[in-house]
């Protein structure tokens, strides 16, 4: 499902161009749950977002799903992310003026599906927010918005998911009952799930455990 | 101020300081739109000043003389020629209109006889410079007199000859012997309605267009002596009114040399000045905007002070203090583009000015706009300050709008208001036209409400639409919506720009109207000035015959100038402004025996067919009304340097509109009837056979001047064009601060529209669907915007039109459809440009910062 051959992304910066990842190679076949860890500032976040297709590589291939991103647009890219790709953040990234049912049916909108609030309607009851489908994100705590952001990244049943740090930015409790939903979803729909996380013990949680350290990756497991 | 408010204001000046040390970056706007309508007001103040003072400076050169004596019908007599004489040296002038021809052609002229002392400043310059021997009398090489005489390039032109043709000239043929290239006194004279012709007085005589009552000008021009100042010149003036107070003459001085151009070229600053002044208040928006930005970017900063004790007022202080200085840079900015203006002008565009501008620094304009900028950056800033004195330390840390107030308290709003207030009366002090200015400053004041009115009733009708089904439509519906949207901006800045442009559209569109299409169709075909009382008969009864004629009107013309009214000199009385014009000179005057047409009786009644008591006058309502008199009131009038004085007995309420012969003032036949003068006749005819039926007529009656009125319509239709692309050019410069503010607007809301626009790619939305969502957002303001400023620009011109032109009113349907569309296509662009630069920016950086 997903194929890396020797990525390299260098950005620029005040002091200089910095080599973010520097010669990625991984696989992850479908239904698959992939783990990444490392520490901050390892290139993990750089490596979801070149995954997702938001951050073009400076040199290497990048397949997913079929899909070859160095021969794809902009456009492309965009209208590929709504049917194949979830993404799932650590700040949520809900639109503050739209609804979490507006959210939701977003993207299936964008794809030109007419069902998008029925789709959004039901997926919005099973992350156990039936009651909250005419709310904006500002009347939400953070578990909620990121219950609406898990729903909207699978409203469009995409067969790859990525979730970066998704319980990041929320208290224990919560942060566990979030990757338990995530995970249930994922394992329902045999999505391949991408977990970007500094925590081991969710990382375990996964198929496979890939560390990365320095723009590489360290260990795969 | 007790040592507490000392320290405080000291601390409040080292903060301001240390806060401008990050830079002006988020002053930009701010700044430019200050700096464009003081610019503005400076540069068209200035501009003006420096024509009107070198008007003054080159008065003797543009009047031709310290003292101008004119004198209309008739030459002075004896005794005033003595006395004018003894005043300095004198140079005789006389001026009329009159007709050359050349075989089948015949051309209007300004005819100017001058005699050798002439011009007694500036320099007259020919091509080839044979100076003023060229006028002298030759023969031809059959013996036959030549009379010669100068000529403006335009007569040369249209005549299609060359220096040395001979033209016919009343009885006499004139050879054309050189160009005149420059004429020093030629704007002395107003705007010039035909070319010039310069010949000797010998020669006027010889050519039999020196008959009594004919309508020639008569100017005596005095050189004085050299250390004659204003004083002096004004105690001749007052000599000469003491002296001859029947005399009926019209004096000038070189302190205004040109009082009408003198008057235009005031005019037109003032409406520019007001325009600059429009500018600004659109501008203004824009500094209530940046103000705004700038004090959510710092809400951190305040929000801490504030927790570590810092009162609302001492942070008001903080910011207030960085506004003044910030303005302060502003409006010196725009006095000095505004101050250099003048020699910027002289320098690029010095040959084509009628006069030579004095290019130095006029400090009143300077001041005038400084002021401006000053209380409308005042006006605009105080709002967005005070809410910092009133909002709540909590609410600043959670950056939620919700709790807060947004209202800043009755003190600014107070200060607001006396700065509004400060900004009209400064209006009315600068302005001639006092009238004007209220209009102005009422129609601008409506519409900001309209506007801000119609910002909110959208805001209203978008939250009220719905959440429609389509996303683009859902997304511009909510961004209109939201917290800090620039609607209001928008709106006000769109429209207020708008509403000008289409006003001044409208208001030429109905003038161009008026010329093309409605005059033509109310005027006479020919306007024939100097038939004889001999000639008047034969002259009418050919015209009758004539079968492409359809109407024929003729009048008496004299010419007299209001010396008092009841006794009070017309000096010492104050007419209403639009009344004035009436006591300025000779006006045009009749006598009949029966109402004439073109008007209707509304007050009194005409006299008996043969009266023949003491003179009686029927005069314009509207007129009298302005000069405060009425039926019963005596007139007097000079009229061929004889006083006459006369009962108003009737008004009559003249329709001007309709293009035919009308005047102020209609007398009884006697004694008008008796005295010399000349007739005036209008002809209405096909226009196949128009000019036929004139060369007819300059062949006949070579004496008699033809004014085809098509000419005369052209010649006014292109000088209003002119000034309508002048007026509509400086306009744009409140499309240009409109502009700025809405970038300023799309600048403050750029960071939510990255945020938005990097949603909304991850979620698989193209950049087309991004740019549709925001282009229905913009399009929907702009539309608000447009059909405002349209039904205020309409409003405006009817108000202008029908109200103070009293002309009829017609409604421009496609002016405003292009007007609105192109408004809405404007503003929808400039969001898009805007968004374009959202939607070009990387995903990752913005979803790694949030």
């Amino acid at each position: 499902m997903i194929r890396i051959e020797n990525l390299h992304v260098t950005l620029p910066s005040r002091a200089g161009d910095v080599n973010i990842l520097r010669g990625i190679d991984l696989t992850v076949a479908a239904g698959q749950k992939l783990g990444l860890i490392g520490p901050s500032g390892s290139g993990k976040s750089t490596l979801l977002m070149v995954l997702a297709g938001l951050e073009p590589p400076t040199k290497g291939d990048v397949e997913v799903a079929g899909h070859v991103y160095t021969k794809m647009s902009e456009d492309d890219l965009a209208r590929f992310r709504r049917q194949h790709i979830g993404i799932v953040f650590q700040s949520f990234h809900l639109v503050p003026t739209m609804t979490a049912m507006e959210n939701v049916a977003l993207p299936l909108e964008l794809a030109g599906q007419n069902n998008g609030f029925e789709v959004a309607r039901e997926l919005l009851a099973e992350v156990g927010l039936a009651h909250r489908l005419d709310h904006y994100p500002a009347q939400m705590s953070g578990g909620e918005q990121q219950r609406v952001a898990i729903a909207r990244a699978l409203s469009a049943n995409p067969p790859v998911l990525f979730a970066d740090e998704p319980t990041g930015n929320l208290d224990h409790a919560t942060g566990q009952a979030i990757m338990d939903l995530l995970i249930k979803l994922a394992d329902q729909r045999k999505t391949t799930l991408v977990l970007i996380t500094h925590d081991s013990e969710l990382a375990q949680r996964c198929d496979q455990v890939v560390s990365m350290r320095d723009g590489k990756i360290e260990v795969a497991a | 101020m007790s040592e507490q408010n000392a320290i405080g204001f000291g601390l409040a000046l080292r903060l301001a300081r240390r806060e401008l040390r990050g830079g002006l970056a988020g002053f930009r706007i701010f700044l430019l739109c200050l700096i464009l309508g003081i610019a503005t007001i400076a540069s068209v103040g200035s501009l003006s000043s420096a024509l009107v003072a070198g008007m003054g400076a080159q008065g003797q050169a543009i009047l031709g003389a310290d003292i101008d004596f004119r004198l209309t019908h008739r030459q002075a007599f004896d005794e005033e020629k003595a006395w004018l004489e003894a005043q300095g040296t004198v140079s005789e002038i006389a001026t009329m209109r009159t007709m050359v021809r050349l075989e089948e052609q015949s051309l209007l002229v300004e005819a100017k006889a001058v005699d050798a002392l002439y011009p007694l400043y500036g320099a007259l310059d020919l091509a080839p410079p044979l100076g003023l021997a060229a006028l002298q009398t030759t023969t031809d090489a059959q013996g036959n007199v030549l009379y010669g005489a100068l000529a403006e390039q335009t007569l040369f032109d249209r005549l299609e000859v060359a220096p040395g043709a001979i033209v016919g000239l009343g009885q006499i043929r004139l050879q054309l012997n050189a160009v005149v290239t420059a004429e020093p006194d030629r704007t002395a004279g107003g705007f010039p309605l035909a070319p010039r012709l310069l010949v000797s007085p010998q020669t006027l005589q010889a050519a039999g267009l020196l008959q009594p009552g004919s309508l020639i000008n008569y100017h005596y021009r005095i050189k004085l002596p050299p250390e004659a100042d204003v004083a002096s010149m004004l105690a001749i003036r007052a000599e000469a009114a003491d002296k001859f107070p029947n005399a009926g003459w019209r004096i000038r001085d070189r302190s205004d040399a040109s009082p009408s151009l003198r008057r235009f070229i005031e005019r037109l600053g003032l409406f520019l000045t007001l325009v600059g002044l429009t500018a600004l208040v659109v501008g203004g928006v824009g500094v209530g905007n940046a103000i705004s930005a700038y004090v959510q970017k710092r809400s951190e900063s305040i929000a801490i002070m504030r927790a570590l004790g810092a009162s609302g007022r001492f942070i008001f202080y903080v910011y207030a203090l960085q506004i003044a200085v910030l303005t302060i840079l502003g409006v010196l900015i725009g006095l000095a583009i505004g101050a250099a203006t003048p020699l910027a002008v002289k320098f690029f565009f010095g040959a084509l000015l009628p006069v030579e501008i004095i290019a130095q620094i006029y400090p009143q304009p300077l001041m005038a706009a400084a002021g401006f900028g000053i209380l409308s950056a005042a006006a605009f800033a105080l709002w967005p300050l005070g809410k910092i004195e009133k909002t709540p330390v909590t609410a600043l840390f959670r950056q939620s709008l919700g709790d807060v107030p947004q209202n800043a308290g009755k003190p600014i709003i107070l200060a607001i208001g006396l700065c509004f207030v400060g900004l009209a009366a400064l209006a009315l002090l600068i302005s001639e036209r006092r009238d004007v200015a209220i209009w102005f400053g009422l129609g601008v004041g409506l519409s900001y409400l309209a506007l801000a009115g119609a910002a909110r009733l959208i805001i209203w009708l978008a939250k009220r639409a719905g959440r429609p089904r389509q996303p683009e439509l859902r997304m511009a519906l909510s961004n209109i919506t939201r917290p800090n949207a620039p609607v209001k901006a928008v709106m006000l800045s769109m429209g207020l720009s708008v509403t000008l442009l289409s006003a001044i559209s409208m208001v030429d569109g109905n003038i161009n109207a008026q010329i093309s299409n409605d005059l033509p169709e109310r005027t006479p075909s020919f306007f024939f000035l100097d038939i004889q009382p001999h000639q008047i008969d034969d002259f009418l009864t050919s015209a009758k015959a004539n079968p492409a004629i359809s109407r024929v009107e003729a009048s008496p013309l004299l010419r007299g100038q209001i010396l008092a009214v009841n006794d009070v000199a017309a000096a010492a009385l104050t007419p209403a402004p639009e009344a004035a014009w009436v006591l300025r000179g000779d006006r045009g005057l009749t006598y009949s025996i029966a109402e004439p047409s073109g008007g209707e009786l509304v007050a009194g009644q005409w006299w008996a067919a043969d009266y023949d008591g003491p003179p009686l006058i029927s005069f314009d309502v509207d007129i009298a009304r302005g000069l405060g008199i009425g039926i019963g009131d005596a007139v007097k009038v000079n009229i061929l340097g004889r006083p006459l004085t006369a009962t108003i007995y009737n008004l009559r309420k003249i329709d001007w509109a309709s293009g035919g012969m009308n005047f102020v003032m209609v007398f009884s036949p006697a004694p008008l009837s008796s005295a010399p003068h000349t007739h005036l006749t209008t002809v209405t005819m096909a226009a196949a056979q128009e000019a036929a039926f004139a060369r007819e007529v300059a062949v006949a009656y070579p004496n008699v001047t033809i004014i085809r009125v098509k000419e005369a319509i052209q010649a006014a239709s292109s000088i209003l064009t002119n000034l309508g692309l002048a007026v509509r050019a400086m306009s744009t410069i409140t499309l240009i601060a409109g502009i700025l503010v809405l970038a300023g607007a799309m600048a403050s809301g750029h960071r939510a529209r990255v945020y938005d626009a990097v949603v909304m790619k991850v979620l698989g939305a193209t950049r087309r669907r991004i740019m549709l969502a925001y282009a229905i957002e913009y399009g929907l303001m702009g539309l608000g915007a447009a059909l405002i400023a349209a039904a205020a620009g309409t409003l405006a011109s009817w108000g202008l039109i029908a109200g103070a032109m009293q002309a009829s009113w017609i409604f421009l349907p496609v002016t405003l459809a292009v007007t609105i569309i192109a408004a809405v296509v404007l503003t929808v662009i400039l969001g898009l440009i805007g968004t374009y630069a959202a939607l070009s920016a990387p995903a990752a950086p913005v979803l790694r910062s949030e």
